[in-house]
């Protein structure tokens, strides 16, 4: 065993660090800023730094993932888990694992500059935890696919270019023998795109599709195989998005003691308050051990382990660390805790109140944590299904 | 960055796991609670035998220089079968201080004898109104003209009835500075002074009030440095704690084996009770905390190993694990039902010991406050 990062690890953590700091630093933070920051770390190579170098990538394994998400969100660059990680760890991925030789040349270097990204289009109104419920069809004919259904909660379906989308081209077998994923372009007729807005500010809108012409060559890999590969994927996708989430925790927590070190309430410094002290002790703990949880997973995907376990654990620990961490977090800032940005007053700038809002999604998205919770019983401890 | 255990590793924990199966059953255990030196004589000669004794020394005493992650393993497979000896108290608490602070002498008398299965040593260092704070330890130790003169009372000290050498943390100077003045002395048992009084505990382990009326020790018996004893003791402590870590994370999982067991066997309402979700949940919970005290407790023993800053990591570790074996025992219990309620039942073992283990080198709420001192003071 090795808990540090050995010498190349670190010194790609200290260049992502010393980028970061130059800049962002303050006063950069200008609307343009999201494109030409990305336009750099695409240079960088970093976007596409778990692409193989055949398609334009870096070829870096997961830990070295897990360190630029990690990071990343430390130093809150205006990229992180939605655009980046979503787009990799999803059409990436399963390009990589299952796509066809064209589409990996079609999509994975344009990944690997920033240029596309993709969304999920897995859910449907009757179709939440259990995605073997859905309805959405595609219908071959020739050399295309028609399809026909409707998704909820689209990542940025407005704005990207791409949704990864799962339909059953089989009816007549059990649906997890007859499920297929589409790259689907956001911009072909027949599409029509309904915002709704999340508590968080963010857009999660519904997606209906209305004879959507699909070519075949847009199939991910083979017909009826979806299922299988959502799968696999799942720790894939949680693992890219906790390196982000440990990140923001991190930072948020030295910001905390900051604000503790330099704010008195009721004439006592909230760091000499013992209810306090244990309390951001009890966060630094939670960090540490997801930490150690995340890059535990990555470690064991460079291995070639298998990652179902060890993913339910680690996100079960990931939602339930979360949802304590912005509790102590909003109790320790008091009445001063629910202002938002931009109300002058506000500690830390008013990002909690922000982020609180944010939390509740993971309570829900990627799989709750109490179906998570039952797939641990069944399949990690081997107890009877409930279902 | 490496996750793995090697192949070293992986056989010793296999060997572990079986010898303890064999050698440890539970009927062992309950013997053991209720006899006098509390531990089998003839299975101590055995793990002399299996090398587990010098697992940690260096090869000049007659060690065999393995890692302290080693040996987290093979404390996690001692605390799965609940092994009751003074092995964490030999090795851990008496046997790496005296490596590390002793001087050449000591280290010859005492380090082969513990490898060779013949001396036990423990640590007497908390009393009636001292936990773990250097600065409150009133026993002292007086110089006088044949050596120091030892008074005062030290409680829950672990076999010290049947312990060759205690090593008794005293008061020897002012304590000017946080944790000065402390001096440290290798306790002859048969000294004379020495009286010693059995507790009776929850976990029905061996502690003992142990009292010191003007006993004499020479002063080449002192451990480490005079007066500037207690940055030693401090190390002793953090490498005992993670050590407890890895008992209490080996108890809690054969505790959620035992109950996935149990849930996958007892019917009710016409099915397995693990098949309802409120027990799975249960079950899934206690999964999750032992994933990540153990994550804690190994990186805590990784760093110890390699001499790293620790401190941080060590509190975590206990932190992490005090609540997970007690919350995994009490789970484990509401599962069961009356039947793991009942004395001739494995789980009531576990239940005392994790809230024994709980306690002791400080539960959660005093490491949260010692990582607390290490972020904000």
């Amino acid at each position: 065993m090795h808990f540090c990062f050995t010498e190349e690890q670190e010194k790609f953590r200290q260049e992502i660090v010393d980028f970061c700091k130059a800049e962002l630093q303050e006063g950069s933070r200008t609307p343009d800023l999201p494109v030409s920051f990305r336009r750099k770390i695409a240079e960088k190579g970093w976007i596409g730094l778990s692409i193989p170098k055949e398609y334009g990538g870096q070829g870096l394994g997961a830990i070295y993932r897990v360190i630029f998400m990690e990071e990343m969100a430390y130093w809150r660059a205006p990229i992180v888990a939605y655009d980046y990680g979503v787009t990799m760890s999803l059409l990436g991925n399963m390009c990589l694992r299952h796509g066809s030789e064209a589409q990996k040349s079609e999509y994975l270097p344009k990944i690997a500059k920033g240029e596309i990204f993709c969304g999920q289009g897995y859910s449907e109104p009757q179709a939440g935890n259990d995605l073997s419920l859905i309805q959405t069809t595609a219908i071959r004919q020739d050399d295309h696919y028609i399809i026909n259904g409707q998704k909820m909660w689209v990542h940025d379906a407005q704005t990207y270019r791409y949704t990864l989308l799962m339909a059953k081209t089989d009816i007549t077998v059990p649906p997890e023998r007859g499920i297929s994923l589409f790259i689907i372009d956001n911009s072909s007729p027949g599409i029509t795109v309904i915002p709704q807005i999340a508590m968080s500010g963010q857009t999660t809108p519904q997606v209906f599709l209305d004879n959507v012409l699909v070519p075949a060559r847009n199939l991910l890999g083979e017909e009826n195989m979806g299922w299988e590969y959502y799968l696999e994927n799942k720790p894939f996708y949680w693992n890219k998005e906790q390196g982000a989430e440990t990140g923001m925790m991190r930072r948020i927590f030295d910001d905390i003691v900051r604000y503790s070190k330099e704010t008195k309430r009721n004439g006592v410094l909230l760091s000499q308050s013992a209810v306090i002290r244990q309390r951001l002790a009890s966060m630094a703990t939670d960090i540490r051990a997801l930490r150690l949880l995340i890059y535990r997973m990555a470690w064991m995907e460079t291995k070639g382990f298998d990652l179902s376990d060890i993913a339910s654990l680690t996100r079960v620990f990931h939602v339930e660390a979360w949802i304590r961490f912005v509790n102590k977090t909003m109790q320790l800032m008091g009445l001063g805790g629910q202002l938002s940005r931009r109300q002058v007053p506000a500690p830390l700038g008013g990002t909690m109140e922000a982020l609180y809002r944010q939390a509740a999604l993971q309570l829900m998205q990627r799989a709750g944590p109490s179906y998570i919770k039952s797939t641990i019983a069944t399949h990690h401890l081997g107890l009877p299904p409930a279902w | 960055m490496d996750y793995g255990f090697s192949e070293e590793q992986k056989i010793l924990r296999k060997t572990a796991r079986d010898f303890l199966s064999k050698e440890c059953p539970k009927a062992m255990v309950r013997q053991m609670a209720e006899d006098e030196k509390g531990y089998s004589p003839s299975l101590w000669k055995k793990m002399a035998e299996m090398g587990w004794l010098g697992l940690v020394l260096p090869s000049e005493y007659g060690g065999s220089g393995g890692s302290f992650l080693d040996l987290v393993m093979l404390l996690e497979e001692m605390g799965r079968v609940l092994l009751p000896s003074p092995f964490s108290t030999t090795i851990v608490m008496c046997g790496l201080y005296i490596l590390e602070a002793g001087n050449e002498q000591q280290k010859k008398d005492i380090l082969h004898k513990i490898v060779k299965g013949e001396a036990i040593l423990t640590l007497a260092l908390s009393e009636p109104d001292v936990e773990y704070d250097p600065d409150s330890i009133t026993v002292k130790a007086v110089a006088n003209s044949d050596g120091y003169l030892i008074n005062g009372n030290k409680l829950f000290v672990p076999y010290a009835h049947i312990a060759n050498y205690l090593l008794c943390v005293t008061r020897t100077g002012e304590n000017i500075d946080k944790g000065k003045g402390l001096t440290t002395f290798i306790v002859d048992n048969s000294s004379s002074g020495l009286n010693y009084t059995p507790l009776k505990t929850l976990a029905r382990d061996k502690q003992y009030e142990v009292t010191f009326k003007d006993v004499l020790i020479p002063e080449h018996n002192i451990l480490g440095d005079f007066d500037n004893g207690w940055r030693d003791v401090e190390r002793t402590l953090q490498r005992a704690t993670v050590a407890l870590c890895a008992e209490m994370n080996g108890g809690a999982q054969n505790v959620l084996d035992m109950t996935v067991e149990y849930a996958k066997q007892r019917v009710q309402f016409d099915r397995p009770i693990g098949s309802m979700q409120a027990l799975q949940h249960h079950c899934a919970n206690i999964a999750v905390s032992i994933e990540a005290s153990r994550s804690a407790t190994y990186e805590a023993a990784w760093r110890i190993g390699e001499g790293l800053p620790c401190s941080i990591e060590v509190s975590m570790a206990k932190s992490l694990a005090s609540e997970c074996y007690t919350q995994t025992t009490q789970l484990s219990m509401l599962i069961h039902g009356g039947v793991g309620y009942m004395e001739d039942h494995d789980l009531p073992l576990y239940y005392r010991q994790a809230k024994t283990a709980e306690v002791t080198l400080g539960d959660a709420d005093y490491h949260r406050e010692k990582i607390a001192q290490e972020l904000l003071d």
